[in-house]
């Protein structure tokens, strides 16, 4: 490599994995990356404790959960959410690095299907039903 | 929206320092925002990993996309 220091603007996700690759690939450059905020990562950050998180330069958001007697502790995943199966790449630094995931279903089978008009007029149909079944 | 194609194929490629065509590019500008898969971290992944390939290789050029998304549909729907 022809090059000695390189500068990266920016720790976010690109900025981050541009850091990564340059040092992991052992190219021989010295790496320093600048960031304005005071955590590295951008909208890789989750809040596991309902306290606060960041949110346009100069604001706070302040969360604040109702705890129900009897449930679970809730919490904000205040970081990115619906990773596909297809990011392949995006998935692979999770498991390198060993980054804890949760599974989020934003769609089932289960899940009920109504309309007010038309061909599923009437009570709420199974998606499962609707998939393989049709609609009589 | 044919310019846009045309800015962006050339802009993942990288600049060189005095921004002569076939210099060896080390300026990028990298992140979802400017990747195909913008709101993705995917996204910002694949143009980090575009940047150090092409300073890797710079003989080597990011394939050119044909089009773009179309972003306003994305975040606005039909």
């Amino acid at each position: 490599m022809a090059w000695v220091l390189l500068s990266l603007i920016g720790s976010g996700v690109a900025g981050l994995t541009t850091a990564y690759e340059l040092l992991a690939q052992e190219s021989g450059a010295e790496v320093i990356v600048l960031e304005a905020k005071d955590r590295t990562g951008d909208t890789f950050t989750e809040d596991q404790d309902s306290k606060l998180f960041g949110s346009k330069p100069g604001e706070t958001q302040v969360v604040r959960f109702e705890r129900p007697a009897g449930d679970s502790e809730p919490y904000l995943n205040a970081g990115p959410g619906r990773s596909p199966s297809s990011h392949k790449r995006l998935l692979g630094y999770l498991k390198r690095f060993g980054v804890e995931v949760e599974v989020y279903v934003m769609a089932s089978d289960s899940n009920l299907t109504q309309m007010k008009d038309g061909p599923l007029g009437g009570p709420p149909v199974v998606n499962r039903r609707l998939a393989h079944n049709g609609i009589r | 929206m044919k310019d846009s194609v045309h800015h962006f194929n050339a802009l993942v490629q990288g600049t060189a320092v005095d921004g002569e065509d076939g210099a060896a590019p080390c300026f990028f500008v990298v992140g979802d925002q400017v990747s195909s898969l913008p709101g993705w971290q995917e996204g910002a992944i694949a143009l980090a990993l575009n940047a150090i390939s092409r300073l890797s290789r710079p003989d080597y050029e990011v394939p050119f996309l044909a089009s773009l998304p179309d972003t306003r549909l994305i975040v606005e729907g039909m």
